[in-house]
């Protein structure tokens, strides 16, 4: 690790997560993406590196190598607890969030961040389930919507440097950002840096058809943004009775998404990178971050 | 938080927290309350014989210290009201009203002279006007702290109608501004849903602007003025007449919260325009003045994340987010609109 972070003083790619990661092998950079293939609600398994086709920045790459479902989660769940919350809603919330972490394997591990004016850490992650369900039990809702500086705050809690765990970030909120320093912009171009995989689920009002009406705005377009800059998947949840599925749906996508690795070919070193994941012999919903950014 | 500490306590007082023997609930005893406040200048002390209080049992406490006409103890008690109301408003703001709507009720029996006597000299009008707009103030801006701008708005406007002055005619336009900030014409679908946000964002802060305009007038070395009039410039694109606007501002600027809020104002311009290396000074000048600010802290962070720095900004962020207290008094920062200044000069006049 510490070699590491000398080569990372020469390049540093912010993209550090597991969507997108860079590491480092002789003066190289190693990309690992994230990728999710579902059909319809069903993860499609089974794929080797010849079903993929990857363009960094235009150009075709060869994959180096794939692995599915071997690598230990690192879960931050970023809650909305502000004052919309209050009541049975929250109650489904925490319902929903215990569940999931008692889902989680044993080698996962899973800290808890909390927002509404202000953000808090409420568990460090760590491996042990009890402190994480001892908090999510003593939730309370109150206040307005930190949201933006939760997702930089959250962000920022990764590791400096790759480690063996799957970085991943599950944003759950009922609304719009009414507190933050932060703009949304700075919030997705911190999503585009740290390299992690955020996944969001929002809690729509019932009545939302497709189409905002009389005082009821559309759902968020930036937690839409923030979801696809994650290379993750943003669900709705139009009753707090959803939530306990979305949750479950959540981690079992988290489990069946592919590792692919790449050396970059044929690209100059700095800057964004788009990057595009297709199949190739196989059908499914591909689902990746669009880039890293190398500085 | 400052505030909500003293917040839990009071609501605990107020709200069912049964205390081994309970004081008799007579005029009395809410006098013996306000003269506890006036000599030690605790709420949090003062308030606890009043524990389990119906508004009607206050309200009717109230009516007679109003019929006692004494002004100092009328004026004592409206204090001990904004101080209960400003304490709690973070947890309840139903509860805050009430005790904001008796405190009114409060500063309408301070009248300038008890009935009968002569007509009282035009100072004291003037001192009267001012207790009664100062006090709207800081009420007001116990709202808006909490985004009650409804309530916010329609105290403020009595505290202009009370006194005109720069301090409540800048609050007044952070209500605007405050309002503006919601409409968002990305919320919406339709063209025309879309034009209606676009349109009342517009309107408010330029409301906001006339406000701080105003408030120029009537002072013109208003430094929080200047500083929110540069905001409002920049939040509408104009970023040459808010960098003059945050330089007045800042230059004039003596309380922290007036030097924090032009910092962290400043720093939004710089790195608007990129300026990621003046941006940080700003930003660690902000946090300076209020080292636990949770704005300041995020703010600061992210500057050194888009200045290349993002070891800096997980560490800035890190040790933050890692050692948050609860109770610490960041809020004030987070969302500084509380009158604190307004609240000082009132509660100076009646502790002794």
């Amino acid at each position: 690790m510490r070699a590491l972070a000398c080569l990372a003083a020469i390049v540093i790619v912010a993209a550090s997560g597991g969507a997108a990661q860079p590491t480092f092998r002789a003066g190289v950079d190693v990309v690992r993406i994230d990728v999710s293939v579902m059909n319809g609600i069903v993860p499609v398994a089974g794929l080797n590196k010849e079903n993929f086709a990857i363009t960094d920045n235009g150009v075709p790459q060869t994959v180096e190598s794939i692995s599915m479902d071997t690598v230990p989660l690192d879960l931050t769940l970023v809650l909305d607890t502000s004052g919309s919350l209050a009541g049975e809603r929250l109650t489904n919330l925490i319902t929903a969030a215990i569940g999931l972490v008692k889902t989680l394997q044993v080698d996962d591990a899973a800290s808890l961040l909390t927002f509404s004016d202000p953000v808090r850490l409420a568990v460090p992650s760590t491996r042990d389930r009890q402190p994480v369900l001892d908090a999510l039990s003593k939730l309370q809702a109150e206040g307005s919507t930190s949201l933006n500086d939760a997702i930089f705050f959250g962000l920022q809690m990764r590791p400096g440097e790759p480690g063996d765990a799957r970085q991943v970030m599950l944003v759950f909120s009922d609304g719009r950002d009414t507190a933050s320093w932060l703009t949304g912009a700075d919030a997705l171009e911190a999503t585009r840096r740290a390299g992690v995989l955020v996944h969001v689920i929002e809690l729509v009002q019932d009545q939302y058809i497709g189409v905002s009406s009389g005082n009821q705005p559309r759902p968020s377009e930036f937690l839409r943004e923030l979801a696809s800059a994650g290379g993750g998947r943003r669900w709705f949840a139009k009753s707090a009775r959803d939530l306990r599925q979305l949750f479950g749906t959540a981690l079992h996508e988290l489990r069946a998404r592919y590792l692919i690795t790449y050396y970059p070919s044929n690209v100059s070193r700095e800057g964004w990178h788009d990057v595009t994941v297709t199949l190739k012999g196989a059908r499914g919903d591909v689902t990746a971050r669009p880039g890293y950014f190398v500085r | 938080m400052r505030h909500t500490v003293a917040g839990v306590a009071l609501l605990a007082c107020c709200a069912g927290e049964v205390p081994a023997q309970e004081a008799p609930r007579s005029t009395e005893t809410y006098r013996a309350a306000v003269e506890k406040y006036v000599a030690t200048g605790d709420p949090v002390a003062a308030v606890k014989p009043l524990l389990g209080w119906s508004r009607d049992e206050l309200a009717a406490a109230v009516k007679d210290v109003i019929n006692a006409a004494d002004v100092k103890r009328v004026e004592a008690a409206a204090m001990l009201h904004l101080e209960i109301g400003t304490a709690i408003v973070g947890i309840s703001t139903p509860s805050a009203a009430g005790y904001f709507d008796l405190g009114t009720e409060l500063l309408a029996g301070l009248t300038p002279s008890p009935p009968g006597a002569p007509a009282p000299l035009p100072a004291r009008r003037e001192e009267v006007a001012r207790i009664r707009s100062t006090w709207l103030r800081v009420a007001g801006s116990a709202f808006l702290s909490v985004g009650d701008v409804a309530r916010s708005r329609q105290l403020l406007s009595r505290a202009l109608r009370a006194l005109r002055s720069a301090e409540t005619l800048t609050m007044r336009g952070m209500v605007d501004e405050s309002e503006g900030a919601v409409y968002n014409p990305d919320d919406w679908d339709l063209l025309t849903q879309k034009a209606r946000a676009s349109r009342e964002r517009v309107r408010l802060l330029y409301d906001a602007e006339s406000h701080y305009r105003e408030a120029l007038k009537e002072n013109p070395g208003y430094a929080l003025a200047h500083i929110r009039l540069g905001r409002v410039m920049f939040l509408s694109g104009k970023a040459k007449e808010a960098q003059a606007y945050l330089e007045r501002g800042i230059a004039a600027a003596t309380e922290p919260s007036e030097r924090y809020f032009g910092a962290m104002f400043m720093g939004a311009l710089q790195q608007a325009a990129r300026d990621y290396a003046n941006a940080r000074q700003s930003f660690e000048r902000a946090v300076k003045i209020a080292p636990r600010s949770q704005n300041a802290i995020v703010a600061l962070a992210n500057i050194e994340l888009l200045g290349g720095r993002p070891d800096r900004a997980q560490q800035i962020a890190g040790s933050y987010i890692t050692s948050v207290n609860a109770n610490e008094s960041w809020w004030s920062f987070k969302n500084p609109t509380l009158d604190t200044g307004g609240m000082a000069w009132l509660k100076k006049r009646v502790v002794q």
